[in-house]
């Protein structure tokens, strides 16, 4: 599993001016929006990267559980000034840690970067950067 | 222009000399060596474009250490990422578990980048 914050340059100075518009709930409320559209990006590509290992069986390690052990929870959890939310697949549970042995590959079983790249590539990356500071720049007025 | 793979390999051959695989490469009837390296190009990009050239290009590497010795796996993987930075690599952190198919072995990895300048 990995953690996912904002990432994009320039969100010191956004978060000043969303703060200066609606305060500091209005400035949680946007970076939860924009937290959870980026875990909902990452998933998506996680879904699809590792839609091959549903099946039993492919690439020795993978039994099939480690999609149903894709990260579904849609929290963001704040540690003080830091907002994160999960991404990629749990660990905990059962046919998670699979997932480390596709991503990262052995000696013996090359990575498969597909899903390596659905959540740590540079392209993902920068999608991530930009959807969030779309998300964000919505939140510079109040709604109705 | 530096051939980035040869500078991966020969400098981890030349300092430390154990051997160095690409990831996956040994087959199920390779022993382990007692210690080795291996590496993954995870992705190669083009940035910084100007005029429609790039001026760089990113290249960017997991490069895993494993031995029967925990120790040296977490000593090695660190001497290692010193030298890589002599060279120009530039290393992420400093290095996570990775995972061994042999209970004898375990494993530790690290992320580096190597910048290299495009030549027109």
């Amino acid at each position: 599993m990995a953690r996912m914050s904002i990432i994009f340059d320039g969100f010191a100075d956004l978060a000043r001016e969303i703060d200066k518009v609606g305060g500091t709930k209005h400035l949680k409320t946007a970076v939860d929006d924009a937290l959870l559209a980026t875990q909902k990006l990452v998933q998506d590509q996680v879904t699809q990267a590792s839609a091959p290992y549903a099946k039993k069986g492919l690439k020795g390690y993978a039994h099939g559980d480690m999609v149903k052990a894709m990260v579904d929870d849609h929290t963001v959890t704040w540690i003080g000034d830091i907002a994160e939310v999960r991404v990629g697949f749990d660990l905990q549970q059962k046919g998670g840690f699979h997932s480390i042995f596709i991503m990262y590959g052995t000696p013996r079983m090359d990575a498969d970067k597909k899903v390596y790249n659905a959540i740590k590539g540079s392209a993902v990356r920068e999608q991530i950067a930009k959807l969030q500071e779309e998300t964000l720049r919505k939140y510079l007025k109040l709604g109705d | 222009m530096v051939d980035v793979k040869k500078l991966l390999i020969d400098t981890l051959t030349d300092e430390f000399g154990y051997p160095v695989f690409l990831q996956g490469s040994l087959s199920d009837y390779d022993a382990y060596p007692e210690a080795f390296f291996t590496y993954w190009n995870n992705e190669t990009n083009d940035d910084a474009f100007y005029s429609n050239a790039e001026s760089w290009t990113v290249w960017n590497f997991d490069l895993n250490f494993y031995a029967n010795d925990p120790v040296l796996v977490n000593s090695a993987l660190l001497d290692a990422k010193l030298a890589l930075k002599a060279v120009g690599f530039i290393p992420s952190g400093s290095g996570y578990d990775v995972i061994s198919d042999e209970i004898t072995h375990t494993g530790r990895g690290l992320n580096l980048i190597y910048i290299q300048r495009t030549e027109r």
